[in-house]
């Protein structure tokens, strides 16, 4: 795969500029935006981001998050999977492991365009967790944060089923493309995600979803890091918001976890120690999880863009820890 | 693994004067092989266009080079909260489909919605009231005139769903004889700040909303629809409360001015009772369209209503239908 850019924008905030282009391989032209920083620091950003109404809702906080990052001094690369989107491709002919091949692809050309020297952190968010975590298991890239750690047929359930309940309420039931009876009929069949898994097409948030995209979607399981991975990584879980307002921390895994508090004086660092507490005792190459009480941006709600300072924070802060530490080494 | 020479530096980047250079031929914009409908490539590119301080971007759906070039554009707006893309990708499907019937197609995201710079909406509701009272149709007339100059283009057809028709009728009204016609998409004629408590709502206002809500909900859809017919009975041929009446002045004056209109409505929903009533209050006719193509310069109001849809039509058969259906109406200008 090779880059092809078509425009780039300077932004008014912080110098920092953006880039519109294509990704293209030799079957498909997936487009991205790059965000480049004035002085770039040795740790690039690949967001890989949700697919469907989930990308629709959290692609505006993904587009702040990005430029965050980017005025931290983050490389930050991020773009639509196949047939989502501004990327070329049918929805209909996708597969998780399809918009994973690329995610490889993707990731490889980014090495080569970035330098190997840049390490390469992987931001996955719902469907782009998934795949970012396959990636990561296989030995891609240096570091990862997930938002979100749903198998795919886990996610491909949920998306189904708050689709079924908002036609429900509104009388417009997804139904089978193939269901000549109910055609003209006000009130269609209702598809359920058992009808799809058993091999109906159905619209599902405007998409069609083939058998296979779902049959496809069992081979692909959230493989979470191994404890014993040197690489850092972050589980973020959004535990949506809450009346009480107060952080929580909750770990996986049985071992010690957490970031070092040595070399922390930054106040992005000082940020993330306001999120995971007096518990920063851990090796911060030791993998751990954080959850907080954050909205959850990729689900429907009154509001477009909800406030994710504090999120953006967290993960703005953890990126330059692993700065920190390439550079003590 | 090729690295491009471009990434990273500047060289090559389109600033906007190169663009497109269509070849002038004839070539049949739908080929049938086999039974099988192949349609022309369309390219995607991104443009990057500047009102006041912002970027704006915007995508723009290049028609094959083999299509006879076309001086007439489509531009859609955002929705509101969905990146320029749309809902379900709708504003995609509709661009690809319109530019291979020969038409160039641009979708366009405001300051602080999708990739634009800005200050986000944070809520629907600053969105709607933007719609309505904003400066975001002097950002459509301005990218407008832009799009125009960058790619030779003289009418434009510019559209959108829900709150970015609103923002196109207003657009429209701006741009004089730039305008060849209006995309409403499902189009929010409700005054925003009804919506959002801004100002009392009448009693009349209270009842069209209990009435709406009751339609809306699929356990009293039927009870609502009954309601709604007596209540429209008592009120034939008065425009209904609650409507924002300088949005749907504006677009009363477009269509006397004869600037056709393409509608898209979700049957029995609240925009196809609430476009019915305008129509008839201020006498016009929304005529029905099928997806079958329409030769003629269109003229009025085209009306497609697709039934087991909803607001965002991304359900049923609305998201092949309408990319057809406007496909068709768009070359009929031709």
């Amino acid at each position: 795969m090779h880059f092809e850019p078509h425009v780039a924008m300077a932004r008014p905030l912080g110098g920092v500029t953006e880039e519109f282009g294509h990704v293209v391989g030799d079957d498909i032209r997936l487009a991205y935006v790059h965000h480049r920083p004035v002085a770039s620091r040795d740790v690039c950003v690949v967001i890989l981001g949700p697919i469907g109404a989930e990308r629709e809702r959290a692609y505006r906080t993904i587009v702040e998050l990005a430029r965050s990052l980017a005025q931290r001094g983050y490389e930050v690369l991020r773009y639509d999977h196949r047939g989502i989107g501004e990327s070329d491709g049918d929805f209909e002919d996708a597969t998780i492991g399809l918009w994973a091949s690329d995610a490889r692809r993707v990731v490889e050309s980014v090495r080569a365009v970035f330098s190997s020297k840049r390490k390469t952190t992987f931001l996955g968010v719902r469907m782009g967790a998934l795949i970012a975590s396959e990636l990561f298991a296989d030995g891609f890239g240096d570091a990862a944060i997930f938002l979100g750690s749903g198998d795919g047929q886990t996610l491909l359930r949920d998306a189904s089923r708050r689709a079924l309940v908002a036609d429900s309420m509104h009388g417009n039931a997804a139904r089978s493309v193939d269901d000549d009876s109910s055609a003209n009929s006000p009130n269609r069949s209702v598809v359920g995600y058992s009808a799809i898994s058993a091999g109906r097409e159905a619209r599902v948030d405007g998409y069609l979803w083939r058998p296979r995209l779902v049959s496809e979607a069992a081979a692909h399981r959230f493989r979470k890091p191994d404890h014993g991975d040197v690489r850092p990584w972050l589980q973020v879980e959004l535990r949506g918001l809450a009346t009480n307002a107060r952080k929580t921390l909750a770990y996986t895994g049985s071992a010690p976890s957490g970031l070092a508090a040595s070399g922390s004086a930054s106040s992005g660092l000082a940020a993330l120690g306001s999120v995971i507490g007096s518990d920063r005792n851990g090796d911060p190459r030791t993998s751990h999880a954080i959850a907080l009480n954050a909205p959850k941006f990729w689900e429907s709600s009154p509001q477009l863009v909800p406030e994710n300072g504090e999120l953006f924070d967290a993960i703005g802060a953890w990126c330059e820890q692993i700065g920190l530490e390439e550079q003590a080494r | 693994m090729r690295r491009s020479p471009n990434f990273l530096s500047q060289a090559n980047m389109q600033t906007g004067s190169h663009a497109t250079s269509h070849a002038v031929s004839h070539a049949p914009a739908i080929a049938v092989a086999h039974g099988v409908v192949r349609r022309p490539a369309v390219r995607r590119k991104f443009e990057v266009f500047s009102w006041r301080n912002e970027a704006i971007l915007a995508t723009h759906h290049v028609p094959d080079d083999r299509m006879r070039r076309s001086n007439l554009a489509l531009v859609l707006v955002n929705a509101g909260p969905a990146p320029r893309a749309g809902n379900s990708d709708l504003s995609t499907r509709i661009a690809d489909r319109v530019a291979q019937v020969g038409v160039p197609s641009f979708r366009l995201d405001f300051p602080g919605v999708g990739d634009s710079t800005g200050h986000s909406y944070k809520r629907l509701e600053e969105f709607r009231l933007a719609a309505q009272e904003d400066p975001l149709d002097d950002v459509l007339a301005d990218v407008v005139e832009q799009t125009c100059a960058r790619f030779g283009i003289e009418r434009v057809l510019v559209g959108g769903l829900c709150a970015g028709a609103v923002v196109s009728i207003r657009g429209a009204r701006r741009m004089g004889r730039r305008c060849a016609g209006l995309v409403l998409l499902e189009p929010d004629l409700l005054d925003a700040r009804l919506a959002v408590g801004g100002v009392p709502a009448g009693v009349r206002v209270s009842v069209e909303r209990v009435l709406r809500g009751l339609e809306r909900r699929r356990w009293t859809s039927s009870i609502g629809r009954l309601a709604r017919r007596f209540y429209e009975g008592l009120e034939h041929g008065r425009m209904p409360d609650g409507i924002s009446r300088d949005v749907v002045d504006a677009w009363i004056t477009l269509t006397e001015s004869r600037v056709p209109t393409f509608l898209a409505v979700a049957e029995g929903l609240t925009y196809d009772t609430l476009c019915a009533r305008v129509a008839v209050a201020s006498g016009f006719e929304l005529q029905p369209i099928g997806a079958r193509e329409n030769r003629t310069p269109p003229t009025g109001v085209s009306c497609l209503k697709l039934t087991g849809t909803n607001h965002l039509f991304t359900a049923g058969e609305a998201p092949d239908r309408i990319p057809d259906a406007l496909a068709a109406w768009s070359q009929s200008f031709a």
